[in-house]
């Protein structure tokens, strides 16, 4: 049994570099503590943690279904506003209102849906961004309930220390993108939805011609997606404390498709990669802040234009090279298929 | 090509990412001040630039001595950004107490981020002086959570109470114009103000007090505080043809309106708050088409509210070519925080604290003093938020007079005494009002209204719409306003009735007290329901509207359970060994005492038997 | 109170429609989303501002400048940034707003984050039924007229506007009929960006310049653009019309929640897209299999 274990691992992680990568980077990621506790360097981290989620769920929902959602912050902030009132109102602690709040952003997600299900394409995307401006208009007319421009504030905290906070954000995120990778693994044989979503993405016509019920698997889509972005929306409502109109804003919402798309879509792991390359990059870029945003659209821009699948497409495509018959991957310096022997060639 | 750009952008990132690389070890005998601001907008400019003037002040004339040691002031310009990004926000000073190791923080200006900031600071236990975030509810904490928000204390701008409280001053002085140059009497008031949180207790507030101010409200529009289009807004207001319009503005549709109004001739008098109205660029931005925007500010060229002022607007202006805003009162705050290192003697949050609650310091808007941790009445006056009033801080009304901004208020001739003290002053540099022609115009071939015949008497001869109390076990009865909410809470002897308007104030008490003079009766029955400081003024005899009962009526001030500065009109009769007193208490800060009005509902009670 | 309704109706959905053409026209060509359309027109009126008021050029020569400058650059954005990965559509999108944004700080930089305003071209007010309109209002309606008929005729009347449609209808088969599409793409920005940068000199007199002012039009447009069917150019302008009119009717009925007059025009088109998927003109994708 432990023997075969340790054959798989060494089959599917070690022998597939971009797998090793993954390892590597969430080993760094939980041994860091050990290297350094600056709490400034475990915020950003922190930030990167939540924003991670974030994006991998809009890959989750846009990428995989080909249904590209300009209203993403929606999730993001409903889920921090309930997050916010149950806490403050009402009293629950984190550990209630982040997946209470999680489970009425998927509320948001289904009431979206329904109007979306019926339009595609641009039209889609038009009515998903118009959704948390909408929602932006309601919390301003009840300044009563939602604060206003000031949001809520005063909430109960993550957790009483930095490192917890970190290593909170940490396990919730690694939690969260191993099931939404594993949910849209084509090859699993565990779960068909990764074959299905690839399927309607490519062509919804042909997939429901092959009696998949695609509204229910966009339903899904929807659901998922919103679900982890409101994980994500608690926790930054509880780790800043604080709850607001931010949290809507078009900008977050256009930021999650520039982290991922950056990375590289349809793929879970562009979008870590492009949270973890560009929130850091844009937190360093603060020693020039006059010229910090240009930089950063212009490395989207310059590396977009080179890399056009996104960076972690791209550096993976280098590296590893899937083998022409059995359609294992396989490191680059290969010249022959590791399974089955075939040139790579 | 493609070769060569990718090097290019490449080259270029290297260098952006190994420049700042180069950060300087912590020198000794120096303090370092985390300057807080959105430093590419102009909040945060005028943030810095204060800052930079103080700290150049202050080195230049030997530092800060502490004990026998000198130290230089040294700025850390910390760009919180936070405008565009909140969570960034408290990313950047969690960075420059951690990373530059500041020894205290002043600045902030969104209020959405100044919570999150200040959290950071408190956190650490560093001082946070807020230079721009206006809302009391930051401040409320300090109250909440001593321990925690104590090295939290707001230098400017005063919060959105006092603000409107200035706003009526303001706008009493043009009715008061309205009514000597044009012999309008009761001017109409349309009330525009952005749709965001600061502004809703203002206009509520003024909703309530204008028509107790002798004014008519013609409507509330609210629009978004970035529309780029107003029109709409204006046409309909228009429509209604006021004679005020009252702005409450703090982001660009300040501009985008104070031009549209010009462009579209509005005869108005346009006077309120508009942030945008007061910044140098604002006639360059409406093309000269906001003249006449009379607006409540910090500063104005020429007027001194100290002997600072004049010296610290022309040496500001002339480094940025720009007005200072109210968040160029970094400058205050550097330099207060001087002194107070200097008395204190030490660096030390915890030991400064205490100091800078005790501090009183000649800043250049006025005086700055916080108010105490026992103040008794939070909001407004929150604990280590700055003091309001003649003395302290007033702010001073600017207008737009053919491009230039002229102080023009306040005025000796329209100031009045309240509970903050005698604003029948003038600060030296100050000019008179202008009316726009076209409004002028207006006003003039306007019929001059004639003052409208007192309203026939409603049945019953009163003018509200009354609700009746009942005693029966004494055999009298009174009338009160039918909105009045009754509060059976407040019903123990010797009270033995209460009921309050909405807005909480005016209030109204009947109590029947045993007592031998009237005075007595209304120290004892009003003393018994929390309040103090019961000051009864001098009594006169009056007649009961039924025509026949004599009675005995006063006005009364009063400190209210609340901490308010209270006005009563007091009213008694005597029927046997006891007093029944009717007392009606308002609070001016929110609603001012009208003692006809305020007669008229004591004066109702009637007695059976 | 029905004149001023009425009139203030036609005015902003005049200027609404002349910034929704262009953006229009760009889609309904090369199928592409520019979040960057809106940023030529904040390009168009900085250009504006700083000729006429810091180089102190005349009113007509700043515009023709502005003009020509503004959709140099657009074309030469496209012709670098967007043409050579048009196939991957997301990351066109994304390099728009990438693009969008490094305007914004361009201009940022140069003119700092300071409201400017850019001259009107004819000032005053006219007065109609008693209801005041201003000048440069009127003018803007009259430009939209005259851009609509100019777009029109370059679209019916020309051989340029054949190859235009042809390719808006199936860029492939155009392609094989000896088109040059990367040729009429680049036309298509090019018109587009100068739509947007008329719009520009002509609406940035009435609101205010200031970096960020690329935003909330964009929200704006895109959604008239989408009720009235992506690619349609008569159906963006009366979608124009019918967000004005629901803006109007928020601020005159409910003054005191003006501010919903954005998320109102939302829900606006939300129900309209409900009802009607395609919009109101629209083409149906249904039938397009990319």
């Amino acid at each position: 049994m432990l023997r075969r274990l340790v054959k798989d691992f060494q089959g599917d992680v070690l022998a597939i570099p971009g797998r090793l990568i993954a390892l590597i980077f969430f080993l760094l990621l939980f041994l860091l503590p050990l290297i350094t506790q600056e709490p400034y360097t475990l915020r950003i981290l922190i930030f990167a943690n939540i924003f991670v989620i974030f994006a991998v769920s809009w890959d989750f929902l846009s990428g995989y279904t080909g249904q590209v959602n300009f209203g993403h912050a929606l999730f993001f902030g409903v889920a921090a506003y309930t997050a916010a009132m149950l806490n403050k109102y009402i009293g629950l602690q984190p550990w209630a209102t982040i997946p209470i709040g999680a489970i009425v952003a998927v509320g948001a997600g289904v009431l979206m849906c329904l109007p979306a299900l019926r339009l595609r394409g641009p039209y889609l995307s038009l009515v998903t961004l118009a959704f948390p401006l909408i929602l932006l208009g309601v919390v301003k007319a009840f300044p009563d309930v939602t604060g206003g421009e000031h949001g809520i504030t005063g909430l109960t905290r993550l957790s009483e220390s930095r490192i917890t906070d970190y290593y909170i954000s940490a396990v919730v995120m690694t939690i969260s993108v191993f099931i939404m990778w594993k949910l849209t693994d084509a090859r699993s044989a565990l779960v068909r939805t990764g074959i299905i979503l690839h399927a309607i993405r490519e062509d919804e016509i042909a997939a429901r011609a092959s009696g998949i019920n695609t509204i229910r698997y966009k339903l899904l889509a929807f659901a998922v997606g919103g679900f982890f972005a409101g994980i994500a929306g608690g926790l930054f409502a509880h780790f800043m404390r604080i709850a607001g109109p931010s949290t809507l804003d078009l900008m977050l919402s256009f930021q999650a498709i520039i982290w991922t798309v950056f990375g590289g879509i349809v793929s879970i792991y562009g979008a870590v990669v492009g949270v973890y390359f560009l929130y850091p990059l844009m937190e360093f870029l603060r020693v020039i802040p006059e010229l910090r945003i240009l930089i950063f659209a212009a490395i989207v821009i310059v590396i977009l234009l080179f890399m056009p699948e996104g960076i972690a497409v791209w550096i993976r495509d280098k590296i590893e090279r899937a083998c022409p018959r059995c359609k294992l991957s396989n490191v680059w310096w290969r010249r022959t298929c590791r399974a089955c022997g075939a040139s790579l060639y | 090509m493609k070769k060569i750009l990718f090097l290019f952008f490449t080259c270029l990132l290297l260098v952006a990412l190994f420049l700042p690389a180069c950060a300087a070890p912590k020198e000794e005998n120096v303090i370092k001040v985390g300057v807080v601001g959105p430093m590419q907008f102009i909040q945060g400019e005028h943030h810095w630039a204060g800052a930079t003037m103080a700290a150049e002040e202050i080195n230049d004339a030997g530092g800060v001595k502490i004990g026998d040691q000198n130290y230089t002031i040294q700025l850390v310009k910390v760009d919180s950004d936070e405008i565009r990004d909140v969570a960034g926000a408290a990313s950047a000073v969690e960075r420059a107490i951690t990373v530059d190791k500041v020894d205290f923080l002043i600045g902030g200006f969104r209020t959405e981020a100044v919570y999150p900031m200040s959290d950071v600071a408190m956190d650490y236990g560093k001082i946070f002086l807020n230079v721009g975030a206006a809302t009391a509810a930051l401040q409320a904490r300090v109250a909440e959570d001593y321990d925690r928000y104590k090295y939290f204390f707001k230098v400017t701008p005063y919060n959105e109470f006092f603000l409107v409280t200035t706003d009526f001053k303001m706008l009493a002085m043009v009715a008061e114009i309205l009514k000597q140059d044009f012999g309008i009497t009761k001017p109409r008031v349309a009330i525009i103000a952005e749709k965001l949180e600061w502004a809703e207790a203002m206009v509520a507030l003024a909703q309530a007090n204008l028509p107790k101010m002798g004014m008519e409200v013609v409507g509330v529009w609210r629009p978004s505080d970035t529309a780029t289009d107003v029109t709409a807004e204006l046409t309909a207001i228009a429509a209604k043809e006021p004679h005020i319009i009252f702005t409450t503005f703090s982001g660009p549709v300040g501009i985008t309106y104070a031009k549209q109004r010009g462009e579209l001739e509005i005869p108005v008098v346009s006077v309120g708050i508009n942030v945008e109205a007061q910044k140098e660029g604002f006639w360059e931005a409406t093309g000269g088409k906001g003249n006449y925007e009379f607006v409540l500010n910090t500063y104005a060229k020429g007027v001194a509210m100290t002997d600072k002022t004049v010296a610290f607007f022309d040496e500001f202006e002339r480094r940025t070519g720009e007005f200072p805003t109210y968040t160029a009162a970094t400058y205050d705050a550097l330099l207060s925080m001087k002194a107070n290192i200097e008395k204190a003697g030490t660096l030390d949050s915890d030991a400064l604290v205490p100091v800078i609650e005790e501090s009183l310091f000649s800043g250049t808007a006025g005086m700055n003093k916080y108010y105490p941790l026992d103040s008794p009445a939070c909001p407004p006056m929150c604990p280590h938020d700055i003091m309001y009033g003649p003395g302290y801080q007033t702010g001073v009304g600017t207008q737009w007079q053919d491009g230039e901004l002229k102080g023009v208020w306040p005025k000796k001739e329209y100031g009045a005494v309240d509970d903050f003290g005698d604003w029948r002053f003038e600060y030296p540099g100050t000019v008179l009002l202008k009316i726009a022609p076209e409004a002028v115009e207006k006003f003039k071939s306007a019929p001059p209204e004639v003052e409208a015949p007192p309203e026939a008497p409603p049945p019953g001869g009163l003018s509200f719409e009354a609700a009746e109390y009942t005693n029966a076990d004494l055999g009298f009865s009174m009338k009160y306003p039918k909105n009045w909410k009754e509060n059976k809470d407040e019903e123990k002897d010797p009270s033995v009735f209460y009921a309050a308007d909405p807005a909480r104030v005016p209030t109204i008490r009947v109590m029947v007290v045993e007592a031998a003079t009237f005075a007595d009766a209304v120290k004892a029955g009003m003393g018994a329901s929390g309040n103090s400081d019961i000051k009864v003024g001098t009594e006169k005899e009056i007649t009961l509207a039924d025509g026949a009962t004599k009675a005995t009526a006063a006005k009364v001030n009063l400190k209210t359970t609340t901490g308010h500065n209270g006005e009563t009109y007091a009213l008694g009769v005597k029927k046997g060994d006891k007093w029944i007193v009717v007392a009606i208490t308002t609070v001016a800060l929110l609603v001012p005492y009208d003692e006809a009005e305020f007669s008229e509902i004591a004066t109702t009670l009637t007695f059976t038997k | 109170m029905f004149q001023a309704f009425v009139i203030q109706v036609l005015v902003t959905g005049g200027v609404y429609a002349l910034l929704a053409v262009g953006f229009s026209l760009i889609f309904g060509v090369a199928r592409m989303i520019n979040l960057a359309h809106t940023a030529f027109f904040m390009l168009a009126a900085y250009g504006m501002f700083f000729c006429s008021l810091q180089l102190g050029l005349d009113p007509i020569s700043s515009i023709i400048l502005s003009i020509v400058v503004t959709t140099l650059i657009a074309v030469a954005s496209y012709k670098v940034f967007i043409d050579r990965i048009r196939e991957h559509q997301v990351t066109v999108l994304l390099i728009t707003i990438a693009l969008a944004m490094v305007f914004q700080e361009l201009m940022l930089l140069a003119f700092g984050a300071h409201f400017r305003a850019a001259p009107t071209l004819i000032s005053g007010f006219w007065e109609i039924f008693g209801v005041r309109v201003t000048y440069q209002q009127l003018l803007s309606l009259g430009i939209v007229l005259v851009v609509l008929i100019c777009v029109w005729a370059i679209l019916l009347r020309t051989k340029l506007g054949i190859a235009i449609r042809a390719t808006a209808q199936d860029a492939e088969i155009a392609n094989l009929m000896g088109i040059n599409v990367s040729r009429i793409l680049l036309i298509t920005m090019g018109i587009a960006a100068a739509l947007a940068a008329i719009s520009g000199v002509v609406v940035a007199p009435l609101w205010v310049v200031y970096p960020y002012m690329w935003l909330s039009p964009l929200v704006m447009v895109m959604a008239i653009v989408v009720l009235g069917g992506l690619g349609s150019i008569k159906g963006s302008v009366i979608g124009a019309f019918i967000i004005a009119l629901v803006e109007t009717l928020v601020v005159f009925l409910v003054p005191a929640g003006a501010f919903l007059k954005l998320a109102f025009a939302l829900l606006a088109m939300v129900i309209i897209l409900v009802v009607r998927p395609e919009g109101l003109f629209g083409v149906i994708f249904e039938e397009e299999r990319l």
